[in-house]
């Protein structure tokens, strides 16, 4: 069993507001493999996002990592001073953004915001991180003729490849996807994910994938965590979790699923509302929600239990 | 009214009570509420503040700043001092007329060009973005000029400036509120154009004038200071700060300098004072998002 | 059509209606407002024939409408009118004569202006909430109540009388002005090599550009702070940062290179504050400009020449302004290239 690529342990990220502290991410623990996919699920404000920029200390103010360490081969990146962080950040772990729109500067070319990313990692020569850009963007589908274009003459389906080729230009060990095809429409969902786990293969990349759409990470991930409420509550390999789905709130994600060949269907939903971080529910976060909710589940707070190699819950149900 | 009134109060309240977790805006709200109600108490209780006569000779010309007259005494042997009290006044009264005439005029068109909108709407938005585009002090100096001098003169001058301010404004909260579902529910009941207007949009547009006011009172002042300064204001020997660091401004070269100095002062710390009052309670109100 | 020459178009189009505007607003404001604009040139006690002429004279004795249409049809033609006094010129000649001294005022005082405001707006937005944005932002609302003629005679007296470094008043010393080609003193003084000439012309400027230039940069602080604060906050910075790129040219690169064109605009349309401020301060400073004509004019109550100069900064003001919107929308490529 080789050390793991990526170890977070006991991971606390706070924004430090106004209106009080908003515990975002809540003490979480995981670990990823060499070449491994994860997927990270969860409803919108869970802290999935949070997580992924926590890793590369992009945590915007007033948020910051309070507690916990996050290990990137042998490396604590809690810990570096920010120069080597920001080595680190492109060149070793890179991230795609959620809306290529918004993630790309408006008003730089494309194929100079690629160069760019190459030479501020120590390439020095100008024709060879051209040579370097168009040979990625080829990569991801894209033609040389538009290495001087300006991203607002580009698709949304476009934009989002040069995200993606500007996060592999330097073949970076680990991938954080935030959402990548959220703000794209179905068809082209389709595309970037096939894309993706292409250049999965052939980059032999690691990659985080984290979305709220369980049904999408299922296909892209190997292993899967379901985030809730700044907590990880469960984690194991995809097809085990859908087939055997072990915390109430993860039946109930799936459950809400709409099967496309049943004819008459009533939308499932889950009841009630995600909790506020600034002020969480006592004891397991998603009593106020569930079904089987207990007395001890209101006052206690569950562990992280191993039910089986590699297959984690946080709930009373199973111990 | 009332209503209005009761928010300010707990307003205020709420202002002090909370002094521990106060912020640099409080700070700045707080210093520029001390400014200003020091010269309005300059203002009020001016003859019981001020040790001379501001208009007549007391004493030998341009003495420098002594125990018997704190600012020195002028060209014409007047006190400084006194004259600065005085000024407040002044200042105070032409500020306070040329912002509610601002208010008066600027106010109901805002209102009326935002709710009717249409051809109207285009054209008084059109006129009063051509007079917001031109720089203000000429257009006081214009006004100044064919009118005269004179208080009410003056203040109109400096008025018409800020017109397209309140204008402004006004018709942006207008138009927000206009399209809002409460509107349409107070229609839908049958109430009438006047009604609407009156109960509905007035309330909400309110609560952002003062602010606005605040910083119209700081410019103002500093309009009021340039036309005296240029020799537009009012006539002497009314005690007024621009007039008077005009007038010391001629003696600077020759050493002779409290009398530019103070006048001046004051026109600063005034305009301060409102703007730092203005910007503060904005900031408090209005809070910048958090990231 | 290229969107950019439509975007022309329909500026030009509300930029005409606003000169009409304004210099209806100019005429009704120096005929029709109350005083009669003859009796205050001649005084109350002349003579009625001397009244007649004069107001025949000015063209003041025709009805309104009429009055209107020949001072829009003159205007078209150039024509401002010509002075009352002192050899009766055209009024357009001597304003071109003094618009020189005044835009030379102003370039100096918005550069020093565009600078400071650069400087602490950008370090501002980067340590937002802390100390030293709080001080900047102070600074800010200081700098903006400075009353000019105050603050510049402060500085005339620090500077000019108890140290006695620069001068304070006037452009340049007697009998060293430059060969006049523009007009402009510093300009002309390096196209004709005049070196002591340059020295005078920059040592007379120094501390009028400053006292207008601090004015006006407290309003540039605020909203180059206000632009990039927001521009900081943009994704595609943190995408920036996420690919490793340093902290520094995440700032200047990226997030001020796209803040520059809608800043420079935003404070070039602050012009017209700029142009009430030279008024002060060449008042202050004995500067030969525009604003020292339109007072000294207004003191000789010489009608034409006060009318003509108001119209004149009128139709500036509005090309400035739409010089620096179309300028904005040429530099913009999500605007050029559709």
């Amino acid at each position: 069993m080789s050390a793991p690529l990526l170890d977070i342990r006991g991971l606390k990220v706070y924004y430090f507001a106004r209106r009080g502290t908003v515990r975002a991410v809540d003490n979480v623990s995981l670990k990823l493999t060499k070449g491994e996919s994860l997927g990270l699920v969860g409803e919108s404000g869970c802290g999935k996002s949070t997580l992924g920029l926590a890793i590369l200390r992009l945590v915007p103010e007033p948020g910051r990592i309070v507690a916990g360490s996050v290990i990137f081969d042998g490396l604590d990146l809690t810990k570096l001073s920010e120069e080597d962080m920001r080595r680190i950040r492109g060149s070793r772990i890179a991230m795609v953004f959620q809306d290529p729109m918004t993630s790309l500067n408006p008003l730089m070319k494309i194929g100079e915001q690629l160069t760019e990313t190459l030479m501020v990692h120590g390439e020095a020569d100008k024709e060879v991180a051209k040579e370097k850009a168009i040979s990625i963007l080829s990569d991801v589908g894209i033609g040389p003729e538009r290495f001087n274009d300006y991203p607002h003459q580009l698709s949304g389906g476009m934009r989002q490849r040069v995200m993606i080729a500007m996060a592999l230009i330097l073949k970076p060990d680990l991938v954080i996807a935030d959402e990548p095809t959220t703000a794209l429409d179905v068809v082209t969902q389709a595309q970037i994910i096939d894309l993706m786990k292409d250049l999965k293969e052939k980059y032999k990349m690691s990659l985080i994938f984290i979305s709220h759409d369980i049904s999408l990470v299922s296909e892209v991930a190997d292993r899967m965590a379901v985030m809730y409420a700044g907590q990880v509550v469960e984690l194991g390999d995809v097809l085990s979790i859908f087939d055997e789905p072990l915390h109430p709130y993860t039946k109930a994600l799936l459950e809400a699923i709409p099967n496309i060949e049943l004819a008459d269907q009533k939308l499932v939903y889950i009841p009630g509302s995600p909790p506020d971080l600034v002020s969480p529910p006592p004891g397991c976060r998603f009593h106020p929600r569930c079904p089987f909710a207990t007395d001890k589940c209101k006052v206690e707070e569950p562990e992280m239990i191993e039910v089986r190699p590699g297959r984690w819950v946080k709930c009373f149900r199973y111990g | 009214m009332a209503r209005f009134e009761l928010t300010i109060s707990r307003h205020i309240a709420r202002f002090f009570a909370r002094r521990a977790k106060w912020g640099a805006e409080h700070y700045i709200t707080a210093t520029g509420a001390i400014l200003v109600s020091t010269i309005i108490i300059m203002a009020i209780f001016a003859p019981w503040i001020a040790p001379y006569d501001p208009i007549r000779p007391v004493g030998d010309p341009l003495t420098p700043p002594c125990r018997e007259y704190i600012f020195g005494t002028d060209s014409i042997g007047r006190d400084v001092f006194s004259r600065i009290v005085y000024g407040s006044r002044i200042a105070l009264q032409i500020m306070i007329l040329a912002a509610m005439m601002s208010l008066a005029v600027g106010l109901p068109l805002g209102l009326i060009s935002g709710y009717v909108g249409g051809p109207l709407d285009r054209a008084l938005s059109l006129i009063m973005d051509s007079l917001y585009a031109f720089p203000g002090l000429i257009l006081a100096i214009a006004i100044a000029y064919a009118l005269g001098p004179g208080v009410i003169n003056i203040s109109a001058s400096i008025a018409v400036i800020y017109i397209p301010t309140y204008f402004r404004m006004i018709r942006a909260e207008v138009l927000s509120v206009r399209e809002s579902l409460y509107v349409e529910a107070a229609k839908g009941l049958g109430a009438d154009t006047k009604t609407i207007l009156f109960k509905y949009v007035l309330p909400n547009v309110l609560p952002s004038v003062p602010v606005v006011f605040s910083l119209n009172a700081a410019d103002a002042i500093l309009t009021e200071a340039g036309l005296s300064f240029l020799g537009l204001g009012l006539p002497a020997p009314t005690p007024d700060w621009g007039f008077d660091l005009r007038s010391g401004y001629l003696y600077m070269p020759a050493g002779y300098w409290w009398i530019a100095t103070f006048s001046g002062l004051m026109i600063v710390l005034s305009t301060l004072g409102f703007s730092l009052l203005g910007e503060g309670i904005n900031e408090i109100l209005n809070p910048r998002l958090e990231r | 059509m290229s969107s950019l020459r439509v975007y022309i178009a329909s500026r030009l189009l509300t930029a005409i209606p606003m000169v009409l505007i304004l210099l209806t607003v100019v005429f009704v404001v120096l005929r029709i407002l109350p005083g009669d604009p003859v009796v205050a040139i001649v005084g109350g006690h002349a003579p009625p024939e001397v009244i007649e002429t004069l107001r025949r004279r000015l063209g003041l004795d025709k009805p309104l409408h009429l009055q209107y249409l020949d001072y829009l049809w003159k205007l078209m033609r150039g024509d401002l009118g010509k002075s009352l006094i002192w050899g009766q010129r055209p009024v357009i000649d001597e304003l071109m004569e003094r618009f020189p001294a005044t835009l030379e005022l102003s370039i100096f005082s918005f550069i020093i202006a565009v600078l400071i405001g650069i400087f602490t707006g950008v370090k501002s937005a980067r340590n937002f909430g802390k100390p030293i944005d709080h001080a900047i932002r102070v600074y800010g609302i200081v700098t903006y109540a400075l009353f000019i003629p105050w603050f510049g005679m402060m500085l005339q007296f620090i500077f000019g009388v108890y140290l006695r470094w620069l001068p304070i008043s006037g452009r340049a010393d007697p009998f060293m002005e430059p060969e006049r080609i523009t007009g402009l003193y510093v300009l002309d003084s390096i196209l004709t090599l005049d070196f002591p000439a340059l020295i005078s012309a920059l040592r007379h400027l120094v501390l009028p550009s400053i006292t207008l230039g601090i004015y006006i940069s407290g309003i540039f602080t605020r909203i180059v702070r206000s632009h990039m604060i927001e521009v900081l906050r943009m994704d595609y910075i943190r995408a920036a940062r996420a690919r490793g790129i340093p902290e520094g040219r995440v700032v200047y690169r990226h997030a001020l290179k796209n803040a520059f064109v809608p800043l420079l605009t935003m404070m070039g349309l602050q012009f017209a504050l700029l142009l009430a401020g030279a008024v002060l301060t060449e008042t202050t400073f004995s500067w030969p400009g525009m604003g020292t004509y339109l007072l000294e004019r207004i003191l000789y109550r010489d009608f034409p020449a006060v009318q003509g100069a108001i119209v004149f900064i009128a139709i500036i003001i509005i090309l400035i302004n739409l010089l620096v919107d179309i300028t904005y929308a040429y530099l913009d490529p999500r605007i050029r290239l559709r």
